[in-house]
């Protein structure tokens, strides 16, 4: 399986019950407050300006805190005193688990022990993303899943390079793949996945998804693994960046008759990728920081 | 005896590699595809399937509105939710919040869908 959450883990090896881990989820929500929370406690913001950050970052694709700043409403010094405290004040599921008498201290450290070895073959490796764009945590981990779903998925192995600002799209790169598939992130709004595919390495993703030669398969069909398998990556890695602490989410997938152009005001930014055949291009559209 | 099986996915290719899968562990029969919550609800009053693969993100009533429906209609329902965000989430926690039984992440593993469809079928028994 993908990326997994610790309490579908301990549920999967019969540890708790699903009873057990909303109890947890419950407790966790009780006790862990959001930023807006801490500050009215703390007396920095009132309901109306939380409310009023909340509309302000519908639109704007910017951290709670950051956005309280930058409205002027809290200082950076008030900022970080609250995630200071929302970080060391944090509960985590296996110590409400163990708190509600759900497990007890030597299964929990034994599961989690079990667990993170589990996890690691979705450790982040190494990937060069330029640092002038927006959304770079989320452009490293979705390459680096891209990598490795071509690799566990697939079974094709690729070879990623550092990845290039570009303002506007090569019109030569478009001829050469057969489908392109975009993946809209919902957080941060600015940023889109993109994946274009020889029809070999479409016709092989379809293969390994459809579990069947998928040469015969119809457009349709092949197209809708295609995005599928963007869809694999893109949400594991947003289970990757949740692990990270990072929020993210991201739309469903989109077909796209080729290539995108760069929208005024944004850049791509693209990674040469290595495959042994077929073709495969690689990039995302995001905004300048 | 097998167990019937109704797969909810907007995705065909993700709905044909779940059956395939699926049917290959001996026990189950998938019995109907849903490519939508609407059409789920339906097939699932007239199937009367033993488990529900329910994926939660889908156009028109989308995974967590049909999951509600379906829990109204049978609140013992055995509804596995399938997710490409692994477990994480507030959809995934208000899908086991609302009464789903397990998560599926993608990519598949062969092994750990038998075994969540093998534990939701004996709580059901417990």
């Amino acid at each position: 399986m993908g990326i997994q959450f610790f309490g579908e883990f301990l549920i999967d090896r019969w540890i708790i019950t699903r009873g057990q881990l909303i109890e947890a989820l419950e407790l966790q929500d009780y006790r862990n407050l959001k930023f807006g929370e801490v500050a009215m406690q703390k007396k920095y913001l009132d309901e109306k300006q939380v409310e009023q950050i909340n509309e302000r970052q519908k639109s704007a694709d910017m951290p709670f805190a950051d956005l309280a700043v930058d409205m002027g409403l809290i200082n950076a010094e008030q900022a970080q005193e609250i995630l200071t405290y929302q970080k060391n004040n944090h509960l985590f599921l296996g110590e409400a688990l163990l708190e509600l008498g759900h497990i007890t201290e030597d299964i929990l450290e034994r599961e989690l022990a079990i667990f993170k070895e589990e996890q690691a073959r979705y450790a982040l490796e190494e990937v060069v993303v330029p640092t002038e764009t927006q959304g770079t945590d989320v452009i490293r981990v979705s390459v680096d899943l891209t990598r490795k779903m071509f690799n566990r998925v697939v079974g094709i192995i690729i070879k990623v390079g550092e990845g290039t600002v570009v303002h506007q799209t090569d019109e030569t790169s478009r001829a050469n793949y057969h489908l392109c598939v975009s993946v809209p992130f919902e957080n941060p709004k600015t940023l889109k996945y993109v994946l274009s595919v020889s029809s070999d390495v479409a016709v092989s993703i379809a293969s390994k998804i459809l579990r069947e030669d998928a040469t015969r398969e119809s457009e349709a069909v092949v197209e809708d693994a295609v995005k599928e398998f963007c869809n694999i990556v893109c949400g594991n890695a947003v289970a990757k960046l949740a692990q990270m602490g990072i929020q993210a989410d991201i739309a469903p997938p989109e077909s796209l008759s080729a290539i995108p152009d760069v929208p005024q005001g944004s850049v791509a930014v693209v990674f040469p990728v290595h495959l042994a055949e077929g073709g495969l291009d690689l990039r995302f559209l995001t905004n300048p920081s | 005896m097998s167990h019937k099986v109704l797969v909810v996915d907007d995705s065909i290719a993700i709905a044909r590699q779940l059956t395939k899968m699926v049917e290959s562990f001996g026990e189950y029969q998938v019995v109907g595809h849903a490519k939508n919550g609407a059409e789920a609800v339906k097939l699932f009053k007239t199937l009367s399937p033993d488990i529900v693969l329910l994926d939660i993100v889908m156009p028109m009533m989308d995974g967590l509105q049909s999951l509600r429906t379906l829990m109204r209609l049978d609140p013992e329902a055995k509804v596995i939710v399938i997710s490409s965000v692994g477990g994480v989430g507030q959809k995934v926690e208000e899908a086991i919040r609302l009464g789903a039984r397990s998560v599926v992440s993608k990519p598949f593993e062969e092994d750990k869908v038998k075994s969540v469809l093998e534990r939701v079928l004996q709580e059901g028994q417990g």
